[in-house]
C-alpha cells in the first residue's frame, strides 16, 4: 500500500476531490497547510511596513491506495491540481506498512 | 414524561424500600431495632424527583446503640433484593458521622437539604434535617464560596448546556446541578434567589432528562447526536431542533440567574472598591441611571413615556462599565415595555440609535447585558426580528453558538476591529444582525438581506447606510468562500468581487465582518490559514479598486499576426504626453497568438 500525499493550491481542492472520487477513491483526508517551495513566499506592505511572508496557505491532502493504484492517482491528482503556474504544489508517495479500519478491524487492502 | 410521574416513581422506590425495611426488622432478634435506625432518601430523590435511571440516594442513620454485626446484617438484609433491580447509593451513619461527613464533603452536605424519611424512626431524620440546615446557614460565606469553585471547575470540565452539540443535561453550565446549587444558595438565606423565574427550565430540563433515560435505556445524562431525535419524539417535539432550542433557553436562564445570584452575593452591601456599606452608595453616571452595589439601576419614579429612551441607556452605560443590569431593573423595564409605556418612535431619535450602538460595540461585557435584555425579554420590544432566531440551534460541527449567540459573540469580535473601518456603527450593527435569516429553508443571506432592511430603517439608518448594510448582509460569506475556492492569480477572481462590491469602504467592512464571523464561529470555521488567504484576497481586491487595472487583451492587427506567423520580435520606441513609450512586442505563433506588450514610462 502506499500513502499519497499532495500539497495543493486550496483553490483546487475542489476540483481534485471531484476527480479523485471520479476515479474512484472514497476517502480521503485533508487538512489546512503553510509553507513554501520554489514560489518563496512574497512581500506585502501591513500600515506602512514592509514584510515578508514566507509561508503560503496550502492544502494537504493524503489518500492511501492500494500498490497498483498509486500511480494513476497520483496521475489524477497531477492533472487535476495543475494550473501550469509557479505554486502549484506537490504530489509524493510513501510506502506503508499496515492499515487497520478501527470500526471492523480489517487490516490491509480491505481496510482502504 | 412530568413532574408527576418522576413523583409516582419516587413514591413507588418509597413503598418498596419501607416493605424491605419492615421485613427487615421483622426478622428474630430484632426487637425494637425500628426505633435506633431510619432510611432516609438524599439528593434528587429526597425531592421526590426521579427518573428511570436515576441512582437510588439512601442513608441509613442509627442512633449508634446498635452492634456493628447486627447493623450490618440489617442494612444488608434491606439491600440485597435491590441489588439486580436498581443502582444504589447508600450510606450507614450516626448523626455525629453525618455532621463530619457533611462539613467535609460539600456534595454530602448540599444532598442532605433535601433529606426525607423513608421508613424507621423520625425523629433520627429531623435531627440531620435541623443539623444540616444549620450548619449550611452558620458557614453560609465558607459554603458558598466552596460552592462556587466546585461550580467553576464543573462548567469549566462539562461546558455549556446551551451551546453544546451533545450536552451533559446534568453536569454541564445550566443544567440540573446548577439548578440544585440555586436551591441550596437560596436555603442558606444568605440572599434572596427568585427561584420561579427558573420553574419552567427546571421541568423542561428534568422531562428531557426522563425521556433521554427511557430512550437510551440507561441512565446516562449526556444527550447524543443519535438519542436526540428519539427523545425529541418522545416530548411530542416537531423535530430534534424545537427540542434542543427548548433545552438552550432553560439552560441559558439557569446560568443567567446563577451569574446574577453570584454577582449580587459578591457585591452585596459593598461599594465600587469592595468597602462594606451600612446603606448603599448610590452614583449617578447617566440620565436617570444610577449605579448601586455595583449593578447597573434605571433611578426610581423615572416615567419610561417621559425619557423612552432610558432603558437603552441603561444598557448602554452598563455594558460600557462592565458592570450588570439590576434584576429589579430588568423586571420592572420589561414589564412597562410590554404594558405599552415607552413605545420608541420609528425612525428611533438619534440618542437611542446612538445608545444601541454604544451597547453593541462594548467588547466582552455586551455578553452578560444582552443575556439580560433577552432573559428578561426586553430586547423584543426594541427589536421583535430577534425573537426568530432566539436560541435558534445551529447542529452542525462548525458552530459552537446558537444563532443569536453566535451573532453576539461577532459583535464582540467586531468591536475590536472598530478602528480599521470608516463606519463603525455600519460594522458593529452588520455583524450583530448578519445571520438574521436563518432558520428558514431560503439562503440565509438572501433572506437576511430583506429582513435587515426593515430594521435599519426603524432605527434610523439613512438610504445609503441601509445599502451598505444590505451588501454586507448579502455578501457576509463571500470573502472567504472565494479566498479558499478560487484561484487569487486569476483576476477574473479579483474581477468577481470588484462587480459586487461597490467601493473600498465596503470593502474594508466586510473584510472586518469577515474576520469578525470566523472569529465568533471558532476554530473549526476560522484559522490563520483562512486569515491569510481572505487578506491576500482583500488586498488584491483593493489594488484593483485603486485603479492598477488589469491589462487588457490588447486587439491584434493583421500586420502583427503576420509578424507572429513568422515569430518575429519587434521593439518600438514612440513619444508619449510625458515622454517615450517603448513596446515590446514578442509573438508567438503556437496553437494561438500571444502578445505581451509592456509601456516604460521614461519621465526627463
Amino acid at each position: 500500500m502506499k500513502l499519497i500525499t499532495a500539497i495543493l493550491k486550496p483553490f483546487k481542492l475542489e476540483d481534485v476531490k471531484n476527480a479523485l472520487q471520479g476515479a474512484g477513491i472514497t476517502g480521503m483526508t485533508v487538512s489546512e497547510a503553510s509553507g513554501f517551495g520554489r514560489q518563496g513566499g512574497h512581500t506585502e506592505v501591513y500600515r506602512g511596513a514592509e514584510y515578508t511572508v514566507d509561508l503560503v496557505p496550502k492544502v494537504r491532502l493524503e489518500v492511501l491506495v492500494d500498490d497498483k493504484d498509486a500511480d494513476s492517482v497520483v496521475d489524477v491528482i497531477v492533472k487535476a491540481a495543475s494550473t501550469g503556474s509557479i505554486g502549484d504544489g506537490k504530489v509524493w508517495t510513501t510506502p506503508v506498512d499496515q492499515v487497520i479500519r478501527v470500526r471492523t478491524g480489517e487490516r490491509g487492502v480491505d481496510a482502504i | 414524561m412530568s413532574t408527576r410521574e418522576r413523583r409516582e416513581r419516587s413514591n413507588e422506590s418509597d413503598r418498596f424500600l419501607s416493605q424491605l425495611f419492615n421485613t427487615a426488622e421483622k426478622a428474630d432478634g430484632r426487637k425494637n431495632l425500628g426505633k435506633e435506625i431510619a432510611l432516609a432518601a438524599v439528593g434528587g430523590y429526597g425531592r421526590g424527583e426521579l427518573s428511570p435511571g436515576s441512582d437510588l440516594d439512601i442513608l441509613f442513620l442509627h442512633s449508634g446503640k446498635v452492634s456493628a454485626e447486627n447493623l450490618k446484617a440489617f442494612v444488608n438484609d434491606v439491600l440485597y433484593p435491590l441489588w439486580d433491580k436498581k443502582s444504589v447509593d447508600h450510606s450507614v451513619r450516626t448523626r455525629s458521622e453525618t455532621r463530619d461527613a457533611a462539613s467535609s464533603d460539600l456534595r454530602v452536605a448540599t444532598g442532605l437539604l433535601d433529606i426525607r424519611l423513608i421508613a424507621g424512626n423520625p425523629d433520627l431524620v429531623a435531627a440531620i434535617q435541623l443539623d444540616a440546615l444549620d450548619f449550611w446557614r452558620k458557614n453560609a460565606k465558607e459554603n458558598l464560596a466552596n460552592l462556587h469553585k466546585s461550580l467553576q471547575e464543573r462548567h469549566v470540565r462539562a461546558g455549556e448546556l446551551a451551546y453544546l452539540l451533545e450536552p451533559d443535561l446534568k453536569e454541564a453550565r445550566g443544567g440540573l446541578r446548577d439548578i440544585q446549587a440555586l436551591r441550596a444558595i437560596s436555603l442558606s438565606a444568605a440572599i434572596a434567589v427568585p427561584l420561579e423565574k427558573i420553574s419552567w427550565a427546571e421541568g423542561t430540563l428534568n422531562n428531557v432528562r426522563e425521556s433521554l433515560h427511557i430512550a437510551s435505556g440507561r441512565g446516562k445524562d449526556r444527550l447524543l447526536f443519535q438519542e436526540q431525535d428519539k427523545v425529541a419524539k418522545l416530548l411530542n417535539y416537531p423535530d430534534a431542533d424545537a427540542m434542543m432550542s427548548d433545552v438552550a433557553r432553560a439552560a441559558r436562564t439557569v446560568d443567567y440567574l446563577l451569574n446574577y445570584t453570584w454577582h449580587a452575593l459578591e457585591h452585596k452591601e459593598k461599594d465600587g472598591l469592595g468597602r462594606i456599606l451600612k446603606r448603599p452608595r448610590i452614583t449617578t453616571v447617566a440620565k436617570n441611571v444610577s449605579a448601586s452595589n455595583r449593578e447597573i439601576v434605571i433611578d426610581p419614579f423615572t416615567s419610561l413615556n417621559d425619557d423612552p429612551v432610558c432603558g437603552l441607556r441603561a444598557a448602554a452605560t452598563a455594558a460600557q462599565l462592565g458592570l450588570p443590569l439590576s434584576l429589579d431593573t430588568c423586571t420592572e423595564l420589561s414589564e412597562n415595555l410590554k404594558s405599552g409605556q415607552g413605545k420608541l418612535p420609528t425612525p428611533w431619535p438619534r440618542e437611542a440609535r446612538e445608545l444601541l450602538i454604544s451597547l453593541i460595540g462594548a467588547g466582552e461585557a455586551m455578553v452578560g447585558i444582552f443575556e439580560s435584555l433577552d432573559q428578561e425579554e426586553i430586547i423584543f420590544e426594541w427589536i421583535p426580528e430577534w425573537m426568530s432566531v432566539r436560541s435558534l440551534p445551529q447542529r452542525n460541527a462548525l458552530h459552537r453558538h446558537t444563532v443569536d449567540r453566535h451573532m453576539v459573540e461577532t459583535a464582540v469580535h467586531a468591536a475590536k476591529l472598530t478602528r480599521k473601518v470608516q463606519r463603525p456603527d455600519l460594522l458593529l450593527f452588520a455583524a450583530l444582525f448578519h445571520d438574521i435569516g436563518k432558520g428558514a429553508q431560503e439562503d440565509h443571506s438572501v433572506r437576511g438581506v430583506r429582513l435587515i432592511e426593515p430594521i435599519a430603517q426603524r432605527i434610523g439608518f439613512d438610504a445609503k447606510e441601509i445599502e451598505i448594510l444590505k451588501n454586507l448582509v448579502l455578501h457576509h460569506l463571500l470573502l472567504s468562500s472565494t479566498a479558499t475556492r478560487r484561484d487569487l492569480d486569476d483576476p477574473a477572481t479579483i474581477q468577481s468581487i470588484v462587480s459586487l462590491i461597490p467601493d473600498v469602504n465596503t470593502l474594508e467592512l466586510l473584510h472586518a465582518l469577515s474576520i469578525a464571523d470566523g472569529e465568533a464561529t471558532g476554530s473549526a470555521g476560522w484559522s490563520d490559514w483562512k486569515a491569510t488567504l481572505v487578506n491576500d484576497l482583500v488586498q488584491r481586491v483593493k489594488r484593483a479598486m485603486a485603479g492598477a487595472e488589469f491589462a487588457q487583451q490588447p486587439e491584434v492587427s493583421a500586420e502583427q499576426m503576420a509578424q507572429a506567423e513568422k515569430g518575429e520580435l519587434r521593439v518600438t520606441l514612440e513619444e508619449h504626453s510625458s515622454g517615450y513609450a517603448v513596446e515590446l512586442s514578442h509573438l508567438i505563433s503556437l496553437d494561438c497568438y500571444l502578445l505581451s506588450r509592456a509601456y516604460l514610462i521614461f519621465r526627463g
